[in-house]
């Protein structure tokens, strides 16, 4: 746990001092969430699955700017190469990298999330947010719905790490495989929005945990396969 | 490392990259405490088997040991015992020389480490240096640092991959003056163009051309004796 820790706090410390994840996934949803309200034409009668579906694609895709980008700093200077010299095992370098980067799409997520609120939901007909029975649940289905496609991500962006396209590469690898956990997230996002019981979506939230289960655990398995050399 | 066990052993190793072969059968013994320069053009595959006996990469056909494990089969066991220098220093440029010895010592789990920290980086003259931002190093500092940070874990055995390339005049001297101090009790092995450098340090010498080894000397050789050697070795292979 400790190791996986000095992963996650050494990213913290680089992004910290060289600011070029956070700044950049804040404007780019922003700029993602203007674009959507223009589209929608201002309105706030927009029905409830819609807007989920947009809070969702501004998320994976700044997400996948902060993915990308994170083991890009990682090559720059080959200092990721070293830290696979060490004798620290394959997955808790894995799982480093995940807590460094859920932490930080969630991070970004919680500055997009009022604007979200201010673009879309001020004044839509029929919703009433109260703590207990929206808000937290929309934020835990965002903690969850974000640790199941930052999990593939990470693990498809160190393997993107070393091919000549890994800008293009990783939305084309990533985004086949997440999404039953986009279907997922947005459909109980809407459900919450619409006021429906936890009943209602209980099944969906248990299908989105199995997600995450699944994905953080073969990814850290596999990790070890997909950053060795192949051999010839 | 038990005693009696060669530090480095590669049997017909061979490795290529696609239909590429890159080594042709390498055979090498490196006892311990000896002092290995491997010369040889570019592209004659000296990083490659390097990078096989670090771990780095899978080998091909053949075998390999370091310290007695497998290269194949024990990379966690090699990794402990292991350092490895290279002419990119793969450190981390926004973080400070300490930040860089912490954060790496921790996976080898160096008992008491910012003690060694300290100790590491008194021994590269950089301590007063410690908070500085790697990017704000020039590259011979940045080099030093790379030292230290293998000496961390005190590796028996050293692998330098063209240590001095980027180096100037007093980096180099730097450089051959720490590795000297390292020499009497770590088995070494080190690629270099670099006669000059290569010979200065070196128990033996191996000339690697085209991926295969084609001149061993259990002793070391003279400069200009060697000189003459190195050139009728790799006179017909221009690299690739």
């Amino acid at each position: 746990m400790r190791k996986i820790f000095l992963i996650f706090r050494k990213d913290f410390l680089v992004e910290w001092r060289s600011k070029q994840i956070f700044p950049t996934m804040f404007v780019f949803s922003l700029l993602l969430l203007l674009i959507f309200n223009v589209a929608f034409e201002f309105r706030s009668d927009i029905n409830f699955r819609a807007v989920s579906a947009v809070i969702w694609i501004t998320f994976i895709f700044s997400g996948l700017l902060a993915l990308g980008r994170s083991f890009s700093l990682e090559k720059e200077n080959n200092a990721f190469a070293f830290l696979l010299l060490t004798p620290v095992s394959r997955s808790c370098i894995y799982l480093g990298k995940l807590l460094s980067n859920v932490v930080m799409v969630l991070l970004s997520e919680l500055f997009i999330l009022p604007l979200f609120l201010l673009f879309f939901l001020l004044n839509a007909k029929g919703l009433s947010l109260s703590l207990t029975g929206e808000i937290l649940p929309f934020l835990g289905v965002v903690v969850l719905g974000t640790i199941g496609f930052v999990s593939l991500g990470t693990f498809f962006s160190s393997m993107a790490l070393n091919t000549k396209l890994r800008d293009m590469m990783l939305p084309l690898l990533v985004f086949p495989l997440i999404i039953p956990v986009v279907i997922t997230s947005v459909g109980i996002c809407s459900s919450i929005l619409e006021g429906k019981p936890f009943g209602y979506y209980a099944f969906s939230l248990q299908v989105l945990v199995s997600f995450d289960i699944i994905f953080v655990l073969l990814c850290s398995l596999l990790f070890e396969y997909l950053i060795e050399d192949s051999g010839d | 490392m038990q005693p009696g066990v060669l530090a480095i052993e590669t049997k017909g190793l061979e490795k290529q990259f696609g239909f590429f072969p890159v080594l042709k059968g390498i055979d090498l013994a490196v006892g311990q405490g000896e002092f290995l320069t491997i010369f040889g053009p570019n592209g004659a595959g000296k990083s490659t088997l390097l990078s096989i006996l670090a771990t780095f990469i899978k080998p091909g056909d053949g075998e390999a040991f370091v310290a007695g494990f497998d290269v194949s089969r024990e990379k966690q066991r090699i990794r402990k015992l292991i350092g490895f220098i290279s002419h990119n220093t793969m450190l981390y440029e926004n973080l400070t020389a300490w930040e860089n010895l912490e954060f790496i010592g921790a996976f080898y789990d160096v008992p008491d480490l910012r003690d060694r920290c300290s100790d590491v980086l008194k021994k590269v003259d950089l301590y007063a240096g410690k908070d500085v931002l790697v990017s704000t190093l020039s590259f011979g500092t940045r080099q030093r640092l790379a030292i230290a940070r293998t000496l961390l874990h005190d590796p028996g055995i050293l692998f330098l991959d063209e240590p001095y390339s980027g180096l100037d005049y007093g980096g180099a001297a730097i450089l051959t003056s720490i590795l000297g101090s390292m020499k009497t009790d770590k088995t070494v092995v080190m690629t270099t163009h670099n006669v000059f450098e290569g010979l200065s340090l070196c128990d033996k010498v191996a000339i690697l051309d085209h991926g295969e080894v084609v001149y061993v000397s259990e002793q070391k050789p003279g400069r200009d004796e060697f000189q003459d050697t190195y050139m009728s070795c790799v006179r017909s292979g221009d690299g690739r």
